[in-house]
């Protein structure tokens, strides 16, 4: 580990320079050019520009000579590692994938100023600083920029009532519980004088599991504990874990459902890489103190989830309430604090996020014909006997549904089982049964989907737009990646091995 | 030479290839081509039936362990392989799976119009799935094959299914069995957390505790106890046999209630011997009220279907007082009444189909005196109802002669309340038949009558033969299970 | 106890006046009275801060509470145009509510930091204080005031921080323009709620 703040060899962080140069560079020319003689509408040009800033990213990043232990960058604050490496090209290459996908939408939802995208890659530049922090005042100043931009992107659409809403919703919740998570760092830092990691980690390795408290007395860490509840609130909020889930199928309802992608496939994955380096890496020999809420939050998710869900009569707020449970059940794996739990929380995150963006993408290229001409906020019923409307799409739809029910042959079901058996392992098996019987309701409503699409009771279905040549490609690729990994899933573990091995190696 | 007897070693891996092929097959045949895709669907079915005959040709019936074995590398970082292999116990479940669902595509030749293409590969998978769960020796992989049958399953009782009530019956199929299912993957979790393997031939040589047993056993429990199905988890299967097409109800009863079976005698009896003998008060408590209770409650139904589902209930429920009884004789015995049954409840519910097709009612009281216009119906119809009943001659008697002589050594009031349960199994089999077949036609509601033809004749005529020959020489059946029973039984330290 | 030192008495009389200002605040009747208390508390506040040498923390407060949440009071208190404000009659019980709250939380605080926290034990027996105080004597010959350290490092080890901070600000400018500006379209025909708003009687109607 060495600390260079910048050795012209090794700069650290050139990717992320880049990419903040290159936003800049793009905000110029688009005020420049859209503000010139016929005001003229430059969306199509930003996003296919984002697109390649994008993958310049992805060649920049890839170019990274990592080592095995990690390089410490800008005076210890930023960290520059296999995980960091990991979740960067994962964020970018599904963020490529969404910005493909919002294409046609944005067009026909009309919402004509280039300053969204903008703000979508600003909120990208936000995850990339939060998953390679090692600093808390670094992760606070990332998160905030990530979520303001999230905040903006959610009330994007002025002419709605719906979005407007939303956004403000988002706005007053995010902000507070970003304030509770300060109060938490500041507690830290008023107990232990140290806001880095890495020496949070080292100040608390005489920390195992097992040692007496009662004994031993030179250290009280009951203060520390109130801090460390208030971060995890927080975070958690942000996670939209039961029980304060409330906010989120409402934004996500509400919001435009190109906003609605980034937060539901994208936002998870930083953040809980950051959970998994402040309470795994830095504060790992206090795990008695935050093991049990987090397990007691991860289950009580999970029943809220399945439950909620069924008595939900429009798609995204179905979505929502599973990605609930999903996060539910990753936080089970996280509460076991062994290595395999680390391991089974990227892998489970790492196909949600490639189920989800598959679910999301069908649910964004399918435009409803009939109805008067915004409404794109699809119920349940307007996919009615989509097998006959357009049956490659539908039998795609119930493939990824069957899987993300967690159902045999599929991929889900492996990282679902994966995950019983770490919680096996550290024997909670209170928590695997209510888990798994959750599971089992939360089945019912994915069936009632597949049911809606195959065989209900019209006579026809509805009329959808014909797509055009990029969309389906995407939907087909992510589809074939989805299957691939049921043929062969030695490679989601061993990546997630790899990565599992960073936090146990000092 | 050489090469057929590469062949012959992998056959089991082309028996589960054959089918997926096939379905491939049919993907790229244009869905206006009926005929076609019929044929293709046809030939495939029938290939791996000729194929799984191979198996009993090349059976050698002098061991007790796995043959025809196999293993494909999946995940080895799970220890997850696709280990295949069968004994004497399974080798009968793939034959008739193989041999069901070939009946199950010619039966199905008229009556199903729309979507075709899909009923077909629908069909084909599941036979995929089916030979998969007669022959995995691979815990994990088995639960999987176990679960992935309910797929294809609620989608034919969807889809193609004949009233309103499909889509709750639908329902009810899926999420019963799954409730039950899914205690059984926290078991099997368990096992591998503990063990680090799930490979069954490493497991039979594992001792668990008696604590753990007991609860490992339960937990595997509730999931056979669903699919058999027995008191009180049985509702879901009347709902789903009189909701689903002949086809589907064929295989229903025919094959996916022995998966319950199977796996009770695969699973629960040699790898949890000790906490088996400790339930077995339990089972035989639930499997005789079982018997009982729905040979009571099939006098008083209405619907044809219903009859013979309830009379599907008595029977798989004999076969588990058989199953627990820890003898030879026992054990055989309810492995030859499962087989038996999935001929004769098979057939049944093929001659339900036949007049389904015909009048597309099932309502007993439109049927009367059908023995006056459809003679040789009537006497397949009598057959298949003396079979039922476990009349001397027929496999049934064989099958439950054995179960009752078996469990007479255990316990003889078991014995004595199951037997009663074969004369009220001739009770309401007889009415039924009486009702049906016998009397004056009944002309106000219905008046055209056909009689069989060959397609139909020939679909009954392997499963008459198959009973007869099970009744009459039941030898060819029982030889090839000898060791393979005696040495599960050997192997429980009871 | 805590004494009564010479010393303190600056740090008391701005205490007090905190409190009061923040006691008229919340009781005073007219809004803009209340906006003006609370910039007053704001600015008490501040000079506390200063004189327990946190000046950069002082500074915040002024630009950033005073310069910008107040005057953003202000403009809320113009917009809706509130002069006298009703209170409700029975106000008493949210105050007692509020206050056993209040009591709870700060009860629960103390406790925990008064188990974490020690005196330092060296003072009580020698200089006998009873508050951790000590004097550095290096700053009475070369005193770096805290902007000057903060600014020491901000700008050389935290670089990056401060970008990102930079960041931020641009994310608000951009957003805060594109959510509520329509932009200015020359001949395009829409309307403008403001203009619509803006009219009064007088100038509406022409009477000849």
């Amino acid at each position: 580990m060495n600390n260079s703040l910048m050795i012209l060899k090794n700069i650290g962080l050139i990717s992320e320079m880049f990419f903040g140069m290159s936003l800049i560079y793009l905000i110029l020319f688009g005020s420049v050019l859209s503000t010139h003689k016929k005001y003229p509408i430059i969306q199509k040009t930003i996003l296919n520009l984002s697109i390649l800033v994008l993958f310049l990213y992805i060649l920049l990043n890839l170019n990274n000579n990592l080592s095995v232990t990690g390089n410490l960058l800008f005076n210890f604050t930023i960290i520059d590692d296999y995980l960091s490496f990991f979740s960067k090209i994962l964020i970018t290459s599904f963020c490529l994938i969404c910005l493909l996908v919002i294409k046609k939408y944005i067009k026909d939802q009309k919402v004509n100023q280039f300053e969204y995208l903008i703000i979508i890659m600003i909120s990208i530049l936000g995850f990339f600083l939060l998953c390679s922090s090692n600093d808390l005042i670094t992760a606070y100043l990332a998160i905030e920029l990530q979520s303001l931009a999230f905040y903006i992107m959610a009330a994007f659409k002025k002419d709605s009532f719906f979005s407007v809403e939303a956004g403000l919703k988002y706005f007053i919740l995010g902000s507070f519980s970003s304030a509770l998570l300060l109060f938490g760092f500041s507690l830290i830092y008023g107990l232990t004088g140290t806001l880095n990691l890495t020496d949070l980690k080292d100040l608390f390795f005489f920390l195992y599991p097992g040692i007496d408290f009662t004994t031993d007395t030179s250290f009280n860490t009951e203060l520390l504990q109130i801090a460390l509840f208030f971060i995890l609130t927080s975070l958690l909020f942000k996670l939209s874990v039961a029980p304060l889930h409330i906010w989120s199928p409402d934004v996500y309802e509400n919001s435009p459902t190109s906003s609605t992608i980034f937060f539901a496939v994208i936002s998870k994955l930083s953040i809980l890489v950051f959970i998994s380096r402040i309470f795994q890496f830095s504060f790992h020999g206090l795990i008695y103190n935050w093991r049990y809420f987090v397990l007691l939050v991860a289950v009580l998710s999970v029943i809220v989830g399945s439950f909620t869900a069924i008595s939900q009569k429009k798609l995204k707020s179905l979505l929502t309430y599973s990605s609930i449970s999903h996060i539910g059940y990753i936080l089970i794996s996280f509460s076991a604090g062994t290595f395999e739990g680390i391991q089974n929380l990227l892998a489970y995150l790492f196909i949600y996020m490639l189920a989800g963006l598959c679910v999301w993408s069908i649910f964004l290229v399918l435009r409803l014909k009939k109805f008067y001409l915004k409404k794109q906020n699809k119920d349940l019923t307007d996919m009615s006997l989509l097998i006959k409307m357009n049956s490659a799409l539908a039998i795609c739809f119930t493939i990824v549904l069957f899987s993300i029910a967690g159902f045999p042959p599929l991929v889900g079901f492996f990282t679902k089982m994966n995950i019983f058996l770490t919680s096996m392992e550290s024997s909670m098996y209170f928590a695997a049964i209510a888990a798994i019987l959750a599971s089992v309701v939360s089945t019912f409503y994915y069936i009632r989907v597949i049911k809606i699409l195959y065989f209900e009771e019209v006579i026809v279905g509805n009329l959808y737009y014909p797509l055009s040549y990029i969309e389906p490609f995407i939907v087909t690729s992510t589809f074939f990646c989805f299957m691939f990994f049921f043929i062969d899933p030695t490679y989601l573990y061993i990546i997630s091995y790899k990565i599992g091995l960073l936090f146990y190696f000092f | 030479m050489l090469k057929f007897m590469v062949f012959i070693d992998n056959i089991l891996f082309i028996l589960l290839s054959i089918p997926l092929l096939g379905s491939l097959l049919l993907l790229f045949i244009p869905s206006w081509d009926k005929n076609l895709l019929k044929y293709v669907g046809l030939v495939t079915t029938s290939l791996t039936f000729i194929l799984s005959l191979f198996l009993w040709v090349f059976f050698d019936k002098s061991i007790g362990t796995f043959q025809f074995t196999g293993k494909l590398f999946w995940v080895p970082y799970l220890n997850l392989n696709f280990t295949v292999g069968i004994d004497g116990i399974s080798m009968f479940f793939i034959i008739l799976t193989t041999l069901l669902i070939f009946i199950c595509l010619l039966s199905s030749w008229n009556s199903v119009n729309h979507n075709l293409k899909e009923y077909l590969i629908a069909f084909l998978v599941m036979e995929f799935f089916l030979i998969g769960v007669f022959s995995i020796l691979d815990l994990l992989l088995f639960y999987v094959f176990f679960e992935s049958v309910l797929i294809p399953m609620y989608l034919i009782i969807g889809v193609w299914g004949s009233r309103e009530r499909k889509i709750r019956a639908g329902y009810f199929f899926f999420l019963y069995t799954l409730l039950g299912s899914v205690l059984m993957l926290l078991g099997i979790i368990y096992i591998y957390s503990k063990t680090g393997t799930t490979d069954y031939e490493i497991l039979l040589t594992t001792l668990f505790s008696l604590k753990e047993q007991k609860l490992l056993w339960l937990a595997f429990f509730m999931s056979f106890a669903t699919k058999v199905p027995m008191m009180p988890a049985h509702i879901w299967l009347p709902e789903a046999h009189v909701e689903a097409p002949t086809a589907g109800s064929v295989i229903l009863a025919g094959v996916l209630l022995k998966l319950g079976t199977y796996g009770l005698i695969r699973f629960s009896l040699p790898l949890f011997p000790e906490a088996s003998f400790f339930f077995t008060p339990l089972v035989y408590t639930i499997a005789v009220i079982g018997i009982i209770y729905t040979s009571f409650t099939a006098i008083r139904q209405t619907d044809f279907k219903r009859i013979i589902a309830y009379t599907s209930v008595a029977h798989m429920n004999l076969v588990i007082v058989g199953m627990f009884s820890f003898n030879c004789i026992g054990v055989e015995g309810a492995l030859l009444q499962s087989l038996s049954h999935g001929f004769v409840a098979s057939s049944l519910f093929l001659i339900i189909g036949i007049v389904y097709e015909r009048h597309h009612t099932r309502m007993v009281k439109y049927y009367g005196g059908l023995a006056h216009v459809m003679p040789i119906y009537t006497i397949y119809f009598l057959f298949f109802t003396m079979a039922n009943i476990g009349l001397p001659g027929t496999g049934s008697f064989i099958g439950e002669f054995l179960i009752l002589t078996g469990s007479y050594y255990l316990n003889t009031t078991v014995t004595f309340f199951s037997a009663t349960g074969m004369v009220l199994g001739g009770c309401y089999s007889l009415w039924l038949f009486n009702r049906i077949s016998y009397g004056n036609l009944k002309t106000q509601y219905l008046t055209h009558f056909v009689d069989l033809n060959y397609r139909e004749f020939i679909i009954l005529f392997p499963l008459f033969l198959g009973t007869l020959i099970m009744g009459v020489y039941p030898s060819i059946f029982l030889e090839p299970m000898h060791m393979s029973v005696n040495l599960l039984l050997e192997n429980m330290n009871i | 106890m805590y004494q009564f030192y010479f010393e303190n008495l600056i740090s008391f009389i701005f205490a007090g006046l905190l409190l009061l200002s923040a006691l008229f605040m919340i009781t005073s009747k007219s809004s803009v009275h209340s906006v003006l208390f609370l910039v007053l508390s704001f600015v008490c506040s501040s000079i506390l801060l200063f004189l327990i040498e946190c000046e950069f923390v002082s500074f915040l407060f002024l630009i950033i509470y005073v310069g910008a949440i107040a005057i953003f009071f202000l403009f809320v208190v113009m917009m809706l145009d509130v002069k006298i404000s009703e209170a409700p009659n029975d106000y008493i019980q949210f105050f007692v509510f509020g206050f056993i709250f209040t009591f709870f939380f700060i009860l629960l605080i103390m406790l925990v930091s008064s188990d974490t926290f020690t005196l330092n034990s060296y003072i009580k027996n020698v200089i006998h204080m009873d508050i951790n105080y000590y004097s550095n004597w290096y700053y009475k010959i070369d005193y770096l005031s805290e902007v000057k350290s903060l600014g020491q490092v901000i700008y050389t080890f935290y670089v990056l921080q401060f970008l990102i901070a930079g960041f931020i600000l641009l994310l608000a400018v951009i957003g805060s323009t594109s959510l509520t500006s329509t932009g200015v379209y020359i001949g395009s025909k829409n309307q403008t709620p403001f203009k619509q708003i803006s009219r009064n009687l007088k100038n509406a109607i022409n009477v000849f």
